[in-house]
């Protein structure tokens, strides 16, 4: 696993690319119109057998001062794709800065699917009562 | 589904369906079953190629099936909007269920599906439907039409070409007026 180093007088800083992953996925999956992230078969065995996966459907490469993030998503039903993304990518990238100091230079949104709510699809009114 | 798909799978289902009857009547103590293994058994000499090609046929069929359930359907591909923090790309797939929820809220329209496919930057909308009686189809494309392509414009943000629908049939009986 490769890790971003920081020196500074005192010694060096590293942040684990998981970390980044986990600070990246959390700032994903706050934005709204965000349904959830989404993993591949894997991830989704993990899950099922109980363990939370934070950094599901994130891969990071994490340099010695820059970071490029790729986020692969699903979307909720209604929403604009493109706004969400571009909020995803603007969210994304402020949080992964402002905790660890590395500059990021792509996030890169992959909207894999759309996730329908089930309470909101009444696609007709029965007509009769 | 291929026909070659269809043919192994009939294969497969008589195989199994051969062996699940001579183990029925095994159980049921239906002794003729035993009595043709013997049979075989004995003419072992002459039934060897036969039962070889047998075994190899079952066992062909059992690879090409496991293969087929191994095999993943292929990914119709993306949509990509290049912008200045990073790519955003939206998956086909994604984009499919749009239409599909979209075309099968119209009044009308019983069942869809389609396929999606790219051209020059615009996406193209192949769509099958059936449809009910309830409406004069001509006039029931002409809405699907118009309401796919401003979903998808509206909720994806890329220009949609053309949306051509093809009427696949027509459902016979009315849906049901309660439920």
């Amino acid at each position: 696993m490769s890790n971003a180093a920081e020196r500074s007088d005192l010694g060096e800083i590293r942040i684990a690319n998981e970390v980044v992953s986990i600070v990246a996925g959390l700032a994903a999956t706050e934005v709204e119109g965000v349904a959830g992230m989404s993993g591949g078969i894997a991830s989704g065995v993990a899950e099922m057998l109980g363990r939370k996966n934070l950094s599901k459907g994130v891969r990071v490469e994490v340099g010695e001062e820059q970071a490029a993030v790729d986020l692969s998503i699903i979307v909720d039903y209604g929403v604009r794709i493109p706004e969400v993304a571009w909020k995803i990518q603007e969210n994304v990238k402020r949080a992964v800065e402002s905790m660890t100091g590395l500059q990021v230079v792509e996030v890169n949104v992959h909207v894999q699917g759309v996730h329908f709510a089930q309470a909101e699809e009444q696609p007709e009114d029965p007509r009769v009562k | 589904m291929r026909v070659m798909d269809r043919f192994v799978i009939a294969l497969a289902a008589l195989l199994a369906l051969a062996f699940g009857v001579a183990a029925l009547s095994l159980a049921a103590g239906w002794n003729g079953v035993l009595w043709a293994v013997d049979v075989i058994m004995a003419a072992r000499g002459a039934a060897r190629l036969e039962s070889a090609l047998t075994g190899l046929l079952a066992a062909a069929v059992g690879v090409y099936l496991l293969a087929l359930a191994g095999q993943r359907e292929t990914e119709p591909g993306n949509i990509a909007l290049p912008g200045e923090l990073g790519d955003v790309s939206i998956s086909l797939r994604a984009v499919e269920s749009l239409v599909l929820q979209a075309a099968s809220s119209i009044r009308g329209v019983r069942e869809a599906t389609t396929r999606l496919g790219q051209e020059e930057g615009r996406l193209t909308v192949d769509l099958s439907v059936l449809v009910t009686s309830e409406r004069p189809v001509p006039e029931l494309a002409a809405e699907v039409q118009q309401r796919v392509t401003r979903h998808v414009q509206d909720v994806v943000g890329v220009p949609v070409g053309r949306v051509s629908v093809a009427v696949r049939n027509i459902a016979s009986g009315h849906k049901a007026r309660v439920e």
